[in-house]
Order: C-alpha cells, then sequence, then structure tokens
C-alpha cells in the first residue's frame, strides 16, 4: 500500500516535471525568437520606458537591408538624446551636454549567437514558463515569464509579438517583487516600408577611421580572474579598449552572464584618487574598488549583491 | 584667489569671449585650476544631490578642500553666493564653451571562448582640447562603460533598439 502511494506520487511527480519542461522549451525557443526578431525586422515605433517614478518618450527604428543593420532612437521628452548606429558604428549625441560618442562595436551581437549554450544556463537558474496572451500596442502578444531561483538575478516578464517574435513590452522584477524598470510599445509598424529619413541623425556625425584588421598580440591568458563569482555567471567574452582616442589608456572589458543578465567588469589604471563602493545608476547597479593600481568597475543589471561579489572575486593572475 | 574666481566664471558662463579660450585652455592642463574645477563640480553634484559618479573628482575636492576651507562657508568667502553659482555652473558652461566633444571608444582585442583572439584597430577621431573640457562630466566614464556593456548583454540584445534607453535615458 506505502509503495503504491509512493509510486502514484512518484508518477505524478514525473508527469509534472515533464509538462513542466514541455513549457520550459516552448518559452526558451520564444526567448530564441525574440533575440533573432530584434535584429532581423524592420520595425519602427513610439514606446515609454519607465524607471523608478520616471516615465520617459523615445522613438525608435531599425531598419535591416540586406547584410546592412541600421537603427536610431531619439528621446522626445526632455533634452534631445539621440543614439545612431550603422552597423558597427554606434554614435550618440546628447544636446544637453553637447557630447557626440563614437563606439565601434564588433559586427553582429553576441546574444542570439551564443543563446543556444546557454539556454542551459538560463533553465538552470530561472524558473521559465509561457503565460498568457495579452494585447500590446494593437498587437497578440504571447507573455513569458522567467522566475529567478535565487537573489543574485532579477525576474523578467516579456511579451512578445505572437507573429514575428518582436518584443513589444518587458518588464525587469526585483527581489521584492517592485518593478526595476519596464518599456513598452505605445505603437509599433512591424515590417513594410520604413521611410529612410526616420533613420537621419538630427546633426552631421563625425566619421571615424576605417577599422584595421591586425594580429592578435594579447592572445592568451587573461591577466585578471575572477575567483567563485555568483551561480551561473560565467565569463562569455574579454576585450581591450582604447579609451578616449588615446593609445595608453587601455580599458580590459569582461562581461559574465548567466545567459540572461551580463555583468561587465572594466578594469583601468587608477588615476588620482577613487571612490570605492556601490552606486546605483537606473536599473544598473555598479561597483567599484582599487585593485594594486588599479580601478575596477563591476556593472549591469542585477542586484546590488551580485555586483560587489564579482567586484570582490576579482584578482590579478599571478597573485 | 583671483584664479579661483575666474574658474567660477567660466563656469557661470560669465567670461567673455577673449577671456574664454585662454581660460579653457590653462584650465585644461590638468594642474591645480583642473582640480579646483573637479572639486567645483563635485560641490555642485552634491548640492543638486545627483547620484553622481565621482571616481576621481575626490582627490581634487580633498586637496580643494584643504587649501580652500572658505568654498563650503559662503559667509567667509570672498565669492559672493558661491553655492549659488554651484548650482548652474555645470550646464552653463557647457552650454557655452563645450562644443562638441567627440569621445572615442574602441574595441583593440578580443579573447572569446574558443574563437582565439584578434585585434580590431582603429585609429582615433581627433580631439580639440575642447572635447577634453566636455569629457570632465561626471558620468562620462559610467556612459562610455554602459554603452560597451549592452553590447554583450542578453537582455540588451532582446531589446533591441529600445536598450539605448538605459544610457540616454535623463537623470
Amino acid at each position: 500500500m506505502r509503495w503504491a502511494v509512493g509510486a502514484a506520487g512518484f508518477m505524478l511527480l514525473v508527469s509534472s516535471a515533464l509538462a513542466d519542461n514541455l513549457s520550459h522549451g516552448d518559452a526558451l525557443g520564444w526567448l530564441q525568437r525574440i533575440a533573432g526578431a530584434a535584429r532581423q525586422l524592420s520595425y519602427a515605433g513610439t514606446f515609454v520606458y519607465q524607471q523608478g517614478d520616471k516615465v520617459e518618450t523615445s522613438r525608435i527604428v531599425h531598419v535591416v537591408d540586406g547584410s546592412s543593420e541600421t537603427e536610431r532612437l531619439e528621446t522626445l521628452d526632455g533634452p534631445r538624446r539621440e543614439v545612431v548606429r550603422n552597423n558597427d558604428i554606434v554614435f550618440s549625441y546628447h544636446a544637453d551636454t553637447k557630447t557626440v560618442r563614437v563606439d565601434r562595436r564588433r559586427v553582429g551581437r553576441s546574444f542570439p549567437q551564443i543563446l543556444p549554450e546557454q539556454l542551459t544556463a538560463v533553465t538552470d537558474h530561472y524558473h521559465v514558463r509561457k503565460a498568457e496572451i495579452e494585447r500590446v500596442a494593437e498587437h497578440d502578444a504571447q507573455a513569458l515569464v522567467l522566475e529567478p531561483k535565487d537573489g543574485m538575478r532579477y525576474g523578467h516578464k516579456f511579451w512578445a509579438d505572437t507573429g514575428t517574435g518582436l518584443l513589444l513590452k518587458a518588464k525587469m522584477i526585483g527581489e521584492r517583487a517592485q518593478v526595476i524598470e519596464q518599456f513598452a510599445f505605445t505603437q509599433v509598424q512591424i515590417g513594410g516600408a520604413i521611410p529612410r529619413q526616420w533613420l537621419q541623425p538630427s546633426l552631421p556625425l563625425p566619421t571615424p577611421a576605417a577599422a584595421v584588421e591586425a594580429a592578435d598580440a594579447t592572445a592568451g591568458e587573461s591577466e585578471w580572474v575572477i575567483k567563485s563569482p555568483p551561480a551561473g555567471f560565467r565569463k562569455i567574452v574579454e576585450v581591450r579598449r582604447h579609451k578616449d582616442g588615446s593609445t595608453s589608456a587601455i580599458v580590459t572589458h569582461m562581461v559574465l552572464s548567466d545567459g540572461l543578465a551580463a555583468v561587465s567588469v572594466f578594469i583601468e589604471p587608477a588615476r588620482a584618487r577613487v571612490a570605492e563602493g556601490p552606486v546605483q545608476r537606473g536599473a544598473i547597479n555598479i561597483y567599484t574598488r582599487v585593485v594594486g593600481d588599479q580601478r575596477v568597475t563591476v556593472l549591469g543589471e542585477a542586484p546590488a549583491a551580485t555586483v560587489a561579489t564579482i567586484a570582490n572575486a576579482i584578482s590579478p593572475r599571478n597573485r | 584667489m583671483v584664479e579661483r574666481e575666474r574658474i567660477s566664471a567660466l563656469m557661470d558662463g560669465e567670461l567673455d569671449d577673449a577671456e574664454l579660450g585662454a581660460q579653457v585652455k590653462r584650465t585644461a592642463d590638468g594642474g591645480e585650476l583642473a582640480r579646483c574645477w573637479d572639486a567645483y563640480h563635485l560641490i555642485g553634484e552634491s548640492l543638486r544631490r545627483e547620484p553622481g559618479f565621482h571616481l576621481d573628482l575626490t582627490a581634487g575636492i580633498s586637496g580643494a578642500l584643504a587649501s580652500e576651507p572658505t568654498v563650503l562657508a559662503p559667509g567667509r568667502a570672498p565669492v559672493a553666493q558661491p553655492t549659488q553659482r554651484v548650482r548652474t555652473f555645470a550646464l552653463s558652461m557647457a552650454a557655452t564653451i563645450a562644443g562638441i566633444g567627440v569621445v572615442v571608444w574602441m574595441v583593440v582585442g578580443q579573447r572569446s571562448d574558443g574563437s582565439g583572439g584578434r585585434i580590431d584597430m582603429a585609429q582615433s577621431v581627433a580631439m580639440s582640447p575642447r572635447a577634453e573640457v566636455a569629457t570632465q562630466a561626471v558620468d562620462a566614464d559610467v556612459n562610455d562603460y554602459m554603452m560597451a556593456h549592452q553590447e554583450y548583454s542578453p537582455t540588451a540584445a532582446m531589446h533591441g533598439v529600445a536598450s539605448y534607453v538605459r544610457t540616454v535615458s535623463a537623470r
């Protein structure tokens, strides 16, 4: 009798686990679809971004034309700020500080490529499930819920267009179920003819010099190690950057990810004295400390404890 | 002291065109005046209670406080209403003298698990001394970092173009 109850209980457990897995696979398929749609679709729309007690409206345009990808974001409230990316070159313009930033990024974002191998990481650290279908910006959207299994990462809820997979609404949720940030399209056009002038920056942008390929003299082991980072976070990339166009100021940039959240580590020579400790900037937590003569800045869309743990886990390899 | 008053005037946008260029050059040199500049900005940030990212400014303010305690004691300061000035100078100076500062932030080498390494070397866009002044903004480093960060963030990739809002969002 006891055996029969045990067996029945076991069967129940297995079948519920199976159902859970099916919905997992489906939900993970949606995550992949969302990431692909963001890059491959042409779309234009207006969206609202809410963070803390602040709400802002922006207009975005993304046009894919053969192998060329151009996108532009412009804030509609407050001082005019815009970002224009043409393939690997990103310009950002802040009218209030009259600053133009130029950022050359690697062609092709890493996420859609790394996602399959990172899916395991996502399911190891989040409960993933498909939720209801809701209407967002006049489109039917499939909701997906990602609940973190521990306090080292935030939860997420995504709403993706059922037809194309484009992300129409997203919420990031903190430990106390508070909304950390959310954005939602209020109006969006997916596909179709998108007028070219919508991509036109509001001021002429400088032309950066062409990129030059060269053999990597720095290949090999990193000069830094991250001992026991928070569960699930592993290094996905390490790059070195020239700062401010200077050849002397080189910044090491490492990225750790659990498949969904990412935390960046920036290491550069400490100039003057550094204010150490945690700082919060919107949805991003930042932690700064000095290691030897280097300033280590860690930041990401993760709880303050996660960012601090990673910052304190960094040390030079040869020590 | 005269120099400090001129820094304050520079920040308030009160210098005329003739004085402006020379004062910017002297200030951007990186010496005592540059530290003074940093300190005044930090005070301004504190007064406005902005959750700034101060980093390199702390040495500047410590030095300035040691040698110039009157900065925080308006009643004894020879400069009239210094607190009123620091409230406004950050923006007004940016508007009057910063021009367009071009900040370049480029990938020079990459190591990725399993992919081997290579360098994307790039020449930098020439920067004027004005650009140096513009990048003194407290958040400059964090903006660079956040921009670089989102290139590799899976959630940012899912958000597509919308992810830039984290960087450009007004504070």
